[in-house]
């Protein structure tokens, strides 16, 4: 394993890097990178992972021209480009999600396959997202989760100094990204069906985040996407059911 | 001294027990609790209460802007100043508007026409106050609050630039743009109304309203009076790094104060009304509190960490009192706390916020009539 810094489009960015094989690029959600181990394991066992802090979270710089989605979207792009990878597997979720189905209208050929595991970015009227910005610490914990538990664990896991900071940083950035419209973006949803790749779309049947409801929208912009509900399971599929979802995973990104 | 009266307007028939069900005044307050019928009284009340202060020789009487609440029933706080401008016609009585919230608009050309326009009804009498809104306004009109510092100065500039520069003229920002820019009417004094910059207080604001081409007010609200006179020096230290003295009438203190015959009548009489205040009225979560990029995240990490907001923890009549945060007692316990807190930083506006949570009408008026009649002449007005 290596951890990386990369500088693209003059930002310094954090980039670890996992596993052999055709490469796939983890994009991680609004509360930033918390990829479990056990994930990360199943899919270096088949994957090259390019696994990044997206601008302005975790580890990279908050650079001055990162104002919306569309600007996360072109950075990628830009990534990859210095990469030399012309087209690679994404598994992108909620944010992260949002962001891969972004670079898949600009730029289709790009992806081969992705996985959006309860993505942001479309609109589904009558139906709110939960309101992350506007729920107290405990309630954004409960609801990030089905397994009570867990979320118990989280809630009284009080954050060291620079634990906070860093959830302030992802927090400021995630709203500034997607505060308004809502982790909606209007043009996504004007030109979504330009995403041709093979995607699979994963939900927890009990996301309290991002509803389970939403995957019929995408379904019906995207009729060739492949859908998985996961049983038991909240907003954070990686880390309720990190099995299933790698499981899912191979199955939706096809070989390597 | 200038002092001035204000009034937030709350809604003090709610029914609080009803509210405390909520999780804060603000935002998501069901709105079926407001009633029009006491509503609309309550309207007449307090305007005609602004215009007894008027009438008592106060300096001016001012109003500002709040959303989606009880704690303040200005909206639209122009609608309000066009009254009382209309109320205290053929007087010297200023009309401060603290503040209409820049951030929150989409087209703040219509804050310039709006406030040019009270300032012809008024012939002079307007002055300008400009604010953020408070963070609970940016989940109320959705209005992203990473970008709320950038507005507000871009939509300042795009206002003073429509009042003082001959139109049309075209204006080109990130947020807004305009072809032209031609504002009808022209405010009404010149160069411009009078710009004030109150504040919870903070080091960015005081840099950029005490610049010499600004030399802004500054009036910090509703602190403890330790902040307030920590604010006041340290805006006095940035005027000197620009090279000249402030003046007194630069800084200001807006502050709830409540006189009567002796200390103990004033502290019994205003007691459960300023707790209300405090403990209700301002009781709001965190989150709602400071949405993320309303304060920079190392200001709002420091108060996570203490959690010493004046919005999370049950304040009573003495702890407000030892702070200084709220002025209580006889006339000449008032007047020695005044000149306590002027003696330090030499401000020379004071804002009495007389009115405050569900205080009466009786009270609220020998309040102001104890104070114009034994405080006032006590302060050195210039009158």
């Amino acid at each position: 394993m290596s951890n990386d810094v990369m500088i693209v489009e003059g930002c310094s960015t954090r980039v670890r890097r996992e596993g052999q094989g055709e490469p796939l690029l983890l994009l991680h959600g609004f509360e930033g990178r918390d990829w479990p181990e056990e994930l990360i394991e199943r899919l270096a066992s088949r994957y090259q992972l390019i696994i990044p802090d997206h601008p302005g979270f975790g580890a990279s710089d908050d650079p001055k021209w990162l104002r919306s989605i569309d600007d996360l979207a072109y950075f990628y792009l830009s990534l990859l480009e210095q990469m030399s990878m012309p087209s690679v597997r994404v598994l992108g979720h909620s944010l992260g999600g949002w962001v891969a189905a972004e670079m898949a209208i600009r730029q289709p050929r790009t992806i081969s396959s992705m996985v959006l595991v309860a993505p942001f970015g479309l609109r589904l009227p009558g139906v709110l997202t939960g309101d992350v910005f506007f729920w107290t610490r405990e309630e954004r914990i409960t609801s990030l989760f089905h397994d009570s538990a867990l979320a118990a664990a989280r809630i009284n896991n009080s954050s060291t100094k620079e634990e906070l900071e860093q959830q302030l940083k992802n927090n400021y950035t995630a709203a500034r990204l997607g505060w308004e419209p809502r982790f909606f973006n209007p043009t996504l949803e004007r030109w979504v069906q330009r995403i041709a790749c093979a995607t699979g779309l994963v939900w927890g049947d009990d996301d309290k985040v991002v509803p389970p409801s939403y995957v019929d929208v995408w379904r019906q912009k995207l009729p060739h996407a492949q859908p998985f509900l996961v049983k038991d399971c909240g907003h954070l599929v990686h880390i309720e059911k990190p099995k299933e979802l790698a499981e899912i995973a191979f199955r939706a990104l096809g070989e390597s | 001294m200038e002092v001035y009266a204000f009034n937030l307007m709350p809604y003090r028939h709610l029914d609080f027990e009803a509210a405390r069900q909520h999780r804060a005044l603000w935002t998501v307050l069901p709105n079926t609790l407001y009633d029009p019928e006491r509503g609309a009284d309550l309207y007449q009340e307090y305007i005609d209460q602004m215009v007894y202060a008027a009438s008592l020789g106060f300096d001016g009487v001012c109003v500002n802007e709040h959303h989606q609440t009880a704690y303040g029933l200005m909206p639209a706080p122009n609608l309000i100043a066009s009254i009382l401008i209309d109320r205290t016609r053929g007087t010297n009585v200023k009309i401060p508007v603290i503040g209409r919230a820049l951030p929150l608009v989409n087209n703040p050309l219509n804050i310039a026409e709006e406030f040019a326009l009270l300032d012809n009804l008024s012939k002079g009498r307007l002055i300008a106050g400009f604010v953020r809104g408070i963070g609970c306004e940016y989940h109320a009109t959705g209005v992203n609050p990473a970008f709320s510092h950038e507005r507000f100065h871009e939509a300042h500039d795009l206002i003073v630039r429509a009042w003082t520069e001959d139109g049309p003229f075209s204006f080109e920002g990130k947020h807004f743009n305009f072809r032209y820019t031609n504002t009808w009417p022209r405010p009404y004094q010149r160069p411009r109304p009078d710009i004030w910059i109150p504040s919870q207080g903070s080091g960015e604001t005081i840099t950029w309203a005490a610049e010499p081409s600004r030399k802004y007010p500054f009036i910090i609200t509703f602190s403890p009076i330790a902040s307030v006179l920590k604010y006041h020096m340290q805006y006095r230290q940035q005027a000197e790094t620009y090279g000249y003295a402030a003046n007194g009438s630069q800084l200001g203190w807006a502050v709830p104060i409540y006189v009567a015959e002796t200390d103990e009548i004033a502290r019994k009489e205003a007691k459960a009304h300023i707790e209300m205040l405090f403990n209700t009225f301002l009781k709001v979560p965190i989150e709602m509190l400071f949405p993320p990029g309303y304060t920079s995240a190392a200001s709002l990490a420091a108060n996570l960490a203490g959690r010493q907001g004046m919005s999370v923890q049950d304040q009573t009549i003495d702890s407000l009192i030892e702070k200084g945060t709220f002025v209580v007692g006889s006339a000449d316990t008032v007047v020695r706390q005044i000149k306590e807190a002027q003696a330090v930083s030499g401000f020379e506006k004071l804002i009495m916020m007389y009115q405050f949570g569900t205080l009466p009408d009786d009270l609220a008026r020998k309040n102001l009539q104890l104070f114009a009649e034994d405080v006032m002449p006590q302060l050195g007005r210039a009158g």
